[in-house]
């Protein structure tokens, strides 16, 4: 392109002209491109149309063969599935077979032998869907109740497992009933247990199908009871009484005794049918000879949802099966895996089409792409010509001059250059172009400023500097240029872009500001106050100052001011922000006085005035200037304190202060005055001083002043009187006075100063009545008063403190060794140490009952009361008080006491008296008990030896009887085996009963051996261990280690433990827990058992504990007073023989031990034992 | 041999040792004639009860093994006053003889009746 446009610039200056010539070259070329892209196309789409007809013909011939091939392995599929549904039912009927000649071995087949049959042939595992196995025994109507009276009392039933309850569903009465007599599983099958299929018709009818045929048949679909949802049926396998199936109807008839029969659920029998074919091929099983779908028994695969379709399966077939006397339809479909497979398998005609087709693909493809590639190029040309032409219009009509150098040349000649050029230089467009390089710069400045452009062209740096630069006719303006180089591949500039503008307005203008800013920086830099401009708010920022300010603040520079922000020169920062604020808010503040500091932290007075300016821009500054006015602000500082002084002196001062003048009148009254004369400073202010003065001096005043003025003396002035004043309201006070003369501005004034002295003088009089009125009380009263100066240990003691003793005055001497002399030996040392509890402060007052020595020797009791004198640091100066004579009453007070004791040991006998008949009376109670208990056990001994022998041996009889019978029946019915079993149970019970009523009474040996009890406790339970698993019963124990032995026989305390275990487990129906405990202690808090348990043994004597407890239901209030009754029980006939507990308590008392049976609070029982150790 | 007062037990019992097929058994209710019966039915083995009117059965028993024809035939008691628990502790002999408590079914019998022959 750079040789076309070099050429257009200089053959034609018109740039135009050069665009229009891109367009034509456009157009020319357009014919050409329509023509190839015609052609092409056409020859794509016959290669195309040829390609897919030869693959369609040779897929459609592929697919006929596969097809076929298909349709064989569909059928070996159907078929092979409808031979395993036959299969599986055969099985089945097989099963049923085998079922069948239980019946064979004997006619009397009993649930037991039913359910051994059923549980070994593991049906769940090979009879998938198989949900029952039954007998169905045939009885009639006459029959039914005998029949039902026979089956209720279910043989031989194993224990644990429920009673059969036999009921007849649904009771219809009709001449034979069919009744469901056996099923297994139980569990599950519970409700088809006596179901009399007579009653429905699906059921019957197929029952007597297979009665006559005498073949296994099968109900039509019904809805089965065990599983109702599912879609079952029954196989039914008559019975018949002979064995063998009887050769004619009539005898078969006649001879049926029953069915077994299985119920299945068909839809569980896909599992084991679905590997012969069942991932390719869909199945439905329906009953009767057409697909009704009410009738559907099976289903291989969901039914699609009741939106959705299934897809069109590639082969159908329906097949009849006749299967148990009835005809199945199976309906057969390919399945989605079935489709999926085949098209693979056929690779010769497949890739033939395959590779047909990609071959016209892709010769289509390319024609197709060739065409639009010419497309898109023409449009791209359009698009690159429409937008060249704008950008020379552009060029054209530019303000600012531009021009094209050509670098390639030494001499760099303009190649081009638009109309602003020629308007700036006064050059036309042509003119300067050509051998003349640069020829515009042509005065002696610009060719010095010559090789400096030079240098811009040759380095490639973009700069634009302003000269001063000549138009063609002479005229000088300021240019400024700006060239920007265009390199090549290797970096070497082959153009440079120039513009050029005329910037002569521009740089007068700077030039006159620059001469403005410089004035007016040399005004503000020589103004004496500081100006400024800085921004708003508490962290605003100084952006101009002046030296005055710089030099105010003692900062060096103005960076160093401009570190820092604004408020930090204000002593109180949050000033600055209330400044701000104002600012801000009103535009302007002026003369505000506010205290600053300068870098340095030192103080000063500054008067602000500021206003709030806002830039092009938007930013909001502030222009202020700052006047330091410390020197002002000092000066009125100091006046103002003084007065302020004064003030305060005359304000606070206790004292009133009154000033008058030389006429008497008032000058000032200050508010101590105003307190105490009760005029207010306004009122008396201006009146006469005379007042506030009684008679005579209130009239005489004037006079003295006036006489004094005259050069008299004055007996007041200069001294301190007591005068007497006058209030507002008339009354009159005592008061100190003193007077003194000053001279102020020439003038001669008086200022007084006085002080109200009435609570002086009352409390003068008070103390005179005070003492004159102590004085008369010690008098009066009868206590011994006593002062003592503790310094010099003087002591004055009163005349009646010395005769209440029975002393002269003279007897005693008056000091503390006198006192102490007295004092009765035993309280010297309580009186010494009360006297200095009381002076080193731990007591709060002096008080001490002491004994001192009458003269007649006795000793008096004294209550000494006093209070000390202390000095600053608290130490005791001196001591007073008084005593009193307390003998009288210290004696009545002893009297009293010993007969308080008196009574309270005679109330303790008594008590101890009450207690011990009240242990003697229970002691009397339980021995009355227990010889109660006693007397029972041995009456029921005596009885009970007697007897034992003469039951055992009709028992033996008994027993050997049923032996006997039961060894002469080798083959009886299950009821005859039943009633042996119980009778020789029933010998059993007899037994044990007798065993344990001869256990109570028999007078065996008892041993006593020491030994541990928790030993026995374990062996207990681990007899029992097996019982307690079996129940789920959790034991825990909780034995006290190293348990002192006690005397037992062990044998017997083993039965204890082994009777109260059973007990427990019997009391706790399954998942109970059992605690067992045993501990040792001396108290019957220690053993934590009741205290008339423990109350039984000796106070403190060491005892064992053995706990049990259950978490049964407990015993009702009502029995458990008789529970050590022998043959008292709770527990059914044949559980226990109610002699478990009297056997335990028997020992327990053998073993003098105590025993307890309670309800715990959390249920179930507690037996508590206890024994005594050694 | 079976020797007891109680004459329906002697009877059942001889019906029940008979019904196993290989018992020869002879039944005595009367103590005094016990002995004569034994020495003419000469028994492999003798159940004989403890108590019985008038005799007791281990003078009875000392009866027996002083006869010159019997000494040596075993001879099980079958006691009504002794508790199974009991037989078990004195390792089923009392006084030298092998005695079982009754109850004690026919099971329990030939069982013991074969330790003591060694059959």
């Amino acid at each position: 392109m750079a040789p076309d446009k070099r050429m257009t610039a200089q053959e034609k200056s018109k740039a135009e002209l050069k665009a229009g010539s891109l367009v034509e070259f456009a157009s020319r070329n357009r014919g050409r491109l329509i023509q190839e892209a015609m052609t092409r196309p056409a020859t794509a789409w016959l290669a195309l149309g040829i390609g897919l007809m030869v693959t369609v013909l040779a897929s459609l011939g592929a697919w006929r063969q596969i097809r076929s091939r298909d349709e064989a392995r569909f059928f070996n599929r159907t078929e092979a599935l409808g031979n395993g549904i036959l299969r599986e039912m055969d099985r089945y009927a097989g099963l049923l077979d085998s079922a069948r000649a239980l019946w064979g071995i004997h006619p009397f087949v009993v649930h037991d032998e039913w359910r051994t049959y059923v549980e070994s042939l593991a049906l769940s595992n090979r009879f998938p869907g198989l949900l029952a196995l039954g007998y169905i025994e045939r009885v009639s109507s006459a029959r039914q109740s005998v029949w039902l009276e026979q089956i209720r009392p279910e043989p031989s039933r194993p224990p644990g497992r429920a009673a059969v309850d036999f009921q007849v569903e649904p009771p219809i009465p009709q001449a034979e009933h069919y009744l469901v007599k056996f099923v297994e599983p139980l569990d599950s099958n519970r409700p088809a247990l006596g179901y009399d299929i007579s009653g429905e018709p699906h059921r019957c009818l197929a029952a007597e199908r297979a009665r006559d045929t005498g073949e296994a048949t099968l109900t039509s679909k019904i809805a089965l009871v065990q599983a109702p949802q599912a879609p079952g049926v029954l196989l039914l396998l008559p019975v018949y009484s002979k064995g063998i199936p009887p050769a004619d109807v009539g005898q078969r008839r006649a001879s049926l005794q029953g069915w077994v029969y299985a119920a299945l659920v068909v839809q569980d029998l896909w599992e084991r049918i679905r590997h012969w074919g069942g991932e390719e091929v869909e199945v439905q099983i329906f009953d009767g000879p057409r697909p009704d779908p009410a009738a559907w028994l099976m289903q291989s695969h969901a039914p699609p949802g009741p939106g959705g379709r299934a897809p069109r399966p590639a082969f159908e077939r329906s097949i009849a099966l006749n299967c148990g006397n009835r005809v199945w339809t199976v309906c057969f479909r390919t399945s989605p895996a079935f489709v999926r497979t085949p098209w693979f398998s056929a690779p010769g005609y497949v890739s033939a089409a395959g590779l047909g087709m990609c071959i016209s693909l892709l010769v289509f493809g390319i024609a197709r792409a060739q065409a639009s590639t010419q497309r898109r190029a023409q449009a791209m040309a359009e698009a690159m010509t429409a937008k060249l032409r704008l950008q020379h219009h552009a060029m054209v009509c530019a303000r600012n001059g531009l021009f094209i150098l050509d670098a390639s040349r030494q001499d760099c000649p303009i190649i081009f250059a638009n109309p602003a050029f020629e308007k700036i230089t006064g050059y036309s467009a042509a003119e300067p172009l050509g051998d003349e390089t640069l020829c515009l710069l042509r005065d002696e400045a610009s060719r010095n400023s010559l090789p400096g452009m030079r240098a811009i062209l040759q380095g490639g740096a973009a700069d634009h500097p302003v000269v001063r630069e000549y138009r063609r006719d002479g005229a000088g303006f300021w240019a400024e240029f700006r060239l920007l180089p265009v390199l090549d591949e290797r970096g070497e500039p082959t153009h440079y872009l120039g513009m050029v503008e005329d910037v002569t307005e521009r740089k007068r203008a700077e030039q006159q500001l620059a001469r403005a800013d410089r004035r007016y920086h040399e005004l503000v830099d020589n103004l004496p106050v500081g100006v400024y401009r800085n921004t708003p708010g508490d962290h605003g920022k100084f952006q101009e100052a002046n030296p005055a300010l710089l030099a105010m603040v003692e900062a060096a520079t103005k960076e160093e001011l401009m570190a820092h922000s604004a408020s930090d020169f204000y002593v109180n920062p949050a000033q600055r922000r209330e400044l701000s604020e104002q600012l801000l808010h009103q535009g302007f503040v002026k003369d505000v006085e506010m205290e600053m500091q300068t870098l340095n932290q030192r103080k000063f007075w500054a008067s602000i005035t500021a206003t709030r300016k806002t830039d092009a821009q938007g930013n909001v500054f502030f222009d202020g200037v700052v006047v330091d006015i410390t020197v002002r602000k000092l000066a009125e500082e100091s006046v103002r304190n003084s007065e302020s002084r004064l003030r305060a002196i005359l304000e606070n001062a206790a004292d009133g202060i009154i000033t008058i003048d030389e006429q008497g009148i008032v000058e000032s009254f200050n508010p101590a005055a105003v307190g105490m004369f009760g005029y207010a400073a306004e009122e008396i202010i201006g009146q006469n001083v005379s007042l506030l003065m009684p008679s005579p001096h209130r009239e005489e005043h004037d006079r003295y002043l006036a006489r004094y003025g005259a050069g008299g003396t004055s007996k007041v002035i200069g001294t301190r009187r007591e005068v007497m004043g006058r209030r507002s309201d008339g009354s009159v006070f005592p008061m100190d006075l003193s007077v003194s003369e000053l001279q102020l501005s020439g003038r001669r004034i008086f200022s007084g100063i006085v002080r109200d002295i009435t609570t002086r003088k009352q409390a003068e009089q008070a103390v005179k009545e005070s003492q004159e009125r102590f004085a008369l009380a010690v008098r009066g009263t009868n206590d011994g008063i006593w002062d003592w100066n503790v310094l010099t240990g003087e002591i004055y003691y009163s005349p009646r403190w010395k005769t209440m003793l029975g002393y002269e005055e003279h007897e005693v001497e008056n000091t503390f060794a006198g006192w102490e002399r007295l004092l009765h030996p035993e309280d010297r040392l309580r009186a010494t140490e009360a006297v200095q509890a009381y002076f080193s402060g731990r007591t709060e007052n002096y008080e001490l009952e002491h004994r001192l020595r009458h003269k007649d020797g006795t000793y008096r009791w004294i209550l000494a009361r006093g209070v000390a004198l202390r000095d600053p640091q608290g130490n005791p100066l001196r001591m007073a008080g008084s005593h009193v004579d307390l003998t009288a009453r210290k004696q009545a007070e002893d009297q009293l006491r010993r007969a308080c004791q008196e009574l309270a040991q005679s109330q303790t006998t008594l008590h101890n008296t009450v207690k011990q008949l009240q242990a003697a009376n229970e002691k009397l109670r339980q021995t009355q008990l227990q010889l109660i208990q006693a007397a029972k056990m041995e009456c029921l001994g005596t009885l009970a030896a007697g007897v034992a022998h003469e039951v055992k041996n009709p028992l033996q009889t008994i027993l050997v009887g049923v032996d006997y019978l039961d060894g002469s029946l080798p083959d009886r019915p299950g009821n005859v085996g039943l009633a042996l079993a119980d009778m020789r149970d029933a010998v059993g019970r007899a037994n044990t009963i007798i065993r344990d009523l001869l256990q109570l009474s028999a007078e065996t040996v008892f041993e006593l051996v020491h030994g541990d009890l928790n030993e026995v406790v374990e062996r207990s339970l681990r007899l029992l261990n097996s019982e307690l698993v079996s129940a789920r019963i959790k034991v825990v124990c909780d034995l006290e280690a190293g348990l002192p032995p006690i005397g037992m026989d062990a044998g017997k305390m083993g039965q204890v433990f082994l009777n109260l275990f059973i007990n427990a487990r019997q009391a706790m129906a399954h998942d109970g827990t059992l605690r067992v405990a045993t501990r040792s202690g001396c108290s019957a808090a220690e053993l934590r058992v009741e205290e008339s348990l423990a109350g039984r043994f000796r106070p403190g004597e060491r005892l064992v504990v053995a706990e049990v407890q259950d978490t049964g239901s407990g015993i009702a209030q009502e029995h458990l007073a008789r529970i050590f009754d022998p043959f008292f029980t709770t527990k059914p006939v044949g559980m226990g023989t109610g002699l478990g507990l009297s056997i335990v308590r028997k020992i327990i008392d053998l073993h003098q031990g105590a025993m307890e049976v309670r309800n715990a609070l959390e249920g179930g029982v507690v037996v508590t034992l206890l024994f005594r150790t050694g | 041999m079976i020797v007891d007062d109680e004459a329906p037990f002697t009877r059942l019992l001889k019906l029940g040792l008979e019904q196993k097929g290989r018992y020869l058994v002879q039944t005595e209710n009367d103590p005094h004639r016990a002995l004569r019966a034994a020495e003419q039915f000469l028994p492999d083995l003798v159940l004989m009860d403890v108590m019985m009117p008038d005799l007791d059965g281990g003078v009875l028993a000392a009866q027996f093994q002083a006869s010159p024809v019997l000494g040596q035939v075993p001879i099980i008691f079958l006691t009504a006053a002794a508790k199974r628990e009991e037989v078990r502790a004195h390792q089923g002999k009392i006084g030298g003889f092998p005695f079982l408590a009754k109850p004690v079914n026919v099971k329990e019998i030939t069982h013991c009746i074969h330790q003591h022959l060694g059959a």
